[in-house]
């Protein structure tokens, strides 16, 4: 199972939900789904803090953060609030390709080894944790992540591969998207974010 | 915690409705008042990374919110703050205790003391210092104003004789 595959099963579903990328897997997100309500952040260790904040101030909409092994062990401080909180607007998915392949070297990260981001989810408090191996099964537990209530803690165990490498970057930079997200949130929710400036 | 009520009442009056803390010993009355305040919701994190992220998270989805931690816990915020608001342009108000002044003669804080300030500017962040509970009111408008305009982080700094 790779993350691309993974990540073409979730598209169909994607309506109003907001999504928000680490560096993990964003390129090939952006490129799959062209969604207004895509915050792609370009870095690891932010994604589930933006996106339980933002699970906290719009309680009436799914958000679905799309992680990876490294950047969740780089922020392991959000689990305790993860499962604090128990968002029930939260689906949270964790790409583990038990590697440092973000820098080139095929290098096993802890979760190839004795760590496992389930245990420890689920000892932070989230009640509902699985890791996933194949396709069929991440289908399953995507599809009821994205349209049940409850928070959900996905390990999707997938390939290393440099697929992500390969992905055409997208002609919108990272600002670009907040503005576009923001603009998208203003729309939908009928409220003003930004103030204005000039 | 008349001093703490203060700051309550002109963090609600500018729009906060979250506040998000990692509290010490001088911010703990503002704590347990945010926490039994029924217009704001209060969340208690572990580590203040996580607690700006939470913070800009909000503010992506239209909510105004606020960190209270130490000034120690903003250098832990730095990353999160450099990799996501700075570069991406998202505000957030931060009220910190300026641990280690002069004048606090806590050795074990001094360090805090000295760095604080240069960490703030090297993150080219707008702050100010209040030495007076008198000064916070037009503290945080001014503060709330500025993180609304320039899309960035604003940061008061409370000094000995704010809390």
């Amino acid at each position: 199972m790779n993350r691309s595959d993974c990540l073409e099963t979730l598209v169909p579903h994607i309506s109003d939900q907001l999504v928000v990328a680490s560096v993990s897997g964003q390129w090939i997100w952006g490129q799959l789904c062209k969604h207004e309500g895509n915050l792609l952040l370009g870095s690891m260790g932010n994604a589930l803090g933006v996106g339980v904040g933002m699970a906290l101030g719009l309680p009436h909409r799914k958000v679905i953060v799309l992680e990876s092994d490294g950047s969740v062990l780089l922020s392991l401080f959000n689990l305790p609030t993860l499962g604090s909180l128990h968002l029930e607007n939260l689906a949270v998915f964790v790409f583990d390709n038990e590697a440092y392949s973000g820098s080139r070297i095929s290098r096993p990260t802890a979760t190839a080894g004795k760590t496992d981001l389930v245990a420890m989810a689920k000892d932070a408090g989230v009640s509902y944790a699985v890791t996933v191996r194949d396709l069929d099964a991440f289908k399953i537990e995507g599809t009821l992540a994205i349209k049940e209530k409850g928070l959900r803690f996905i390990v999707a165990k997938v390939e290393e591969t440099l697929e992500h490498r390969k992905a055409e970057r997208s002609d919108m930079d990272l600002v670009e998207n907040k503005y576009r997200f923001v603009r998208y949130i203003e729309r939908t929710e009928d409220k003003s974010v930004f103030l204005g400036r000039g | 915690m008349k001093n703490a009520r203060k700051i309550l009442q002109s963090l609600k009056s500018v729009g906060v409705r979250l506040i998000v803390s990692l509290p010490d010993s001088w911010l703990v009355d503002l704590a347990v008042l945010a926490n039994e305040d029924s217009e704001v919701r209060h969340l208690l994190v572990a580590n203040e990374g996580d607690g700006v992220a939470v913070c800009g998270g909000a503010w992506l989805g239209g909510t105004k919110s606020a960190m209270l931690l130490e000034n120690s816990g903003l250098l832990v915020a730095t990353y999160a703050l450099a990799r996501f608001h700075v570069t991406f342009g998202v505000p957030t108000l931060i009220l910190t205790s300026y641990r280690g002044e002069i004048g606090d003669g806590n050795w074990n804080l001094s360090t805090m003391g000295r760095v604080t300030e240069p960490v703030i500017k090297a993150l080219g962040l707008q702050y100010l210092i209040i030495r007076s509970a008198d000064d916070i009111e037009e503290a945080i408008k001014k503060a709330d104003r500025s993180a609304s305009g320039t899309l960035l982080p604003t940061v008061i700094l409370l000094g000995i004789g704010s809390l």
